[in-house]
């Protein structure tokens, strides 16, 4: 506890269920307030209406998103922000993987709304890197499990460092830039935020944003 | 030259091969570290050979449940099953020896059913997943259908260019 009460200040309250040990600190609870309102501020506006200029011809058009395309990735982008808000309170490893690979597939789904071959091929290839690194998001954790036998990170605050557990941060750290899509991913991550229909894919920033500062917290709350 | 590399590294048809090629790297790296299990587990059973030994040694018709049993009688205080959660619950350890009477039946008949048993529905109810970790079970198959969400979607959407609607 000692650990987390460092990084993060005194933790204010738990809320009581068997497993589901979300813990509120003044840092989550900050997380916790951009995420909701950045969430309310997509699921209220609507989407952009984007004009494109044709090289040689005197033509602007105006481009529009279908209502139930819109539909399907407000929705979408409302579940991120749930997925989210699971990410910055919760106070158990595997529950931390489970939110976080659920944001990463979310991620794609409000991109698998748009109907542009380039932007579906890219969605494509960030769906790979998506099962790709849910092989070390969750081997970290079956390694730490297995290395501490716990998984609760009120405990594993108090436990040092060893090797092992250096290698399984080391895998929780590629596994979660792979699902919050961190920095060498800007190939598929450019080629996705060419599709139209500007608030939606805003939620991708945020997610890479909030899934960086809390997989820095739990490394640290691991080391 | 490295604008050539960085060209064919913008390309999103290599990322995956790229993000795959490092991941297999760090991991080769992991094989030399000394590795042991922590003999103080959250979760744990009787080891199967051990069970089975009390089968044919007491003729304990419960021990015909191995490898998954866990001991215990159904919504009894005082024989609860060997449940040693991280997360405490005053139940824990009532509901895990409980069976349906298919279930009982098969297990009377076999020593050997202990897998059929766990794996139908009305068998052994993993108590540690389902009660103590229940959040887990919620978020996994919240994850399998936004999967089927998506692809639903993409595909209804093709279907539909298709048929020209």
């Amino acid at each position: 506890m000692n650990e987390i009460t460092n990084l993060s200040g005194p933790i204010i309250g738990h809320i009581p269920f068997i497993d589901i040990v979300l813990y509120i600190s003044p840092f989550s609870l900050a997380l916790v307030a951009v995420i909701a309102a950045f969430t309310a501020f997509l699921a209220l506006s609507k989407p952009e209406l984007r004009s494109v200029t044709r090289f040689g011809e005197d033509v602007v058009r105006t481009t529009t998103v279908e209502r139930k395309e819109a539909r399907f990735r407000r929705f979408m982008t409302i579940l991120c922000g749930i997925a989210l808000t699971g990410v910055v309170t919760t106070g158990d490893l595997f529950n931390f993987a489970l939110f976080v690979s659920l944001t990463g597939i979310t991620n794609m789904g409000i991109f698998a709304g748009v109907k542009d071959a380039h932007v579906l091929d890219a969605t494509f290839h960030y769906g790979l890197v998506l099962m790709i690194c849910s092989l070390p998001l969750f081997g970290g954790v079956a390694m730490i499990l297995a290395n501490t036998g716990t998984l609760s990170m009120g405990v594993l605050a108090n436990i040092h460092t060893n090797p092992i557990l250096n290698m399984s941060r080391t895998l929780l750290l590629i596994g979660a830039i792979g699902e919050g899509a961190l920095a060498p991913f800007f190939a598929t991550k450019v080629e996705m935020i060419r599709a139209k229909g500007a608030p939606y894919i805003n939620m991708m920033h945020l997610s890479s944003l909030m899934v960086f500062t809390r997989v820095i917290e739990v490394l640290l709350i691991l080391g | 030259m490295i604008g050539r590399i960085l060209n064919s590294l913008a390309e999103p048809r290599v990322v995956p091969k790229i993000f795959a090629f490092a991941i297999a790297i760090v991991l080769v790296f992991s094989l030399p570290l000394p590795f042991h299990l922590n003999p103080e587990q959250v979760y744990p059973k009787p080891a199967p050979q051990l069970q089975m030994e009390l089968a044919k040694k007491n003729i304990d018709i419960s021990y015909n449940l191995a490898p998954y049993n866990r001991g215990g009688l159904p919504v009894d205080p005082d024989n609860r099953g060997i449940v040693k959660s991280q997360y405490k619950s005053p139940y824990e350890g009532w509901i895990t020896a409980y069976l349906t009477p298919f279930s009982q039946w098969m297990r009377d008949v076999s020593y050997h059913l202990g897998t059929t048993i766990v794996a139908h529905p009305g068998g052994i109810l993993d108590e540690i997943l389902y009660y103590t970790r229940g959040l887990d079970t919620i978020l996994e198959s919240s994850i399998l259908f936004t999967a089927f969400t998506i692809a639903s979607w993409v595909i209804l959407n093709r279907t539909r260019k298709m048929t020209g609607e």
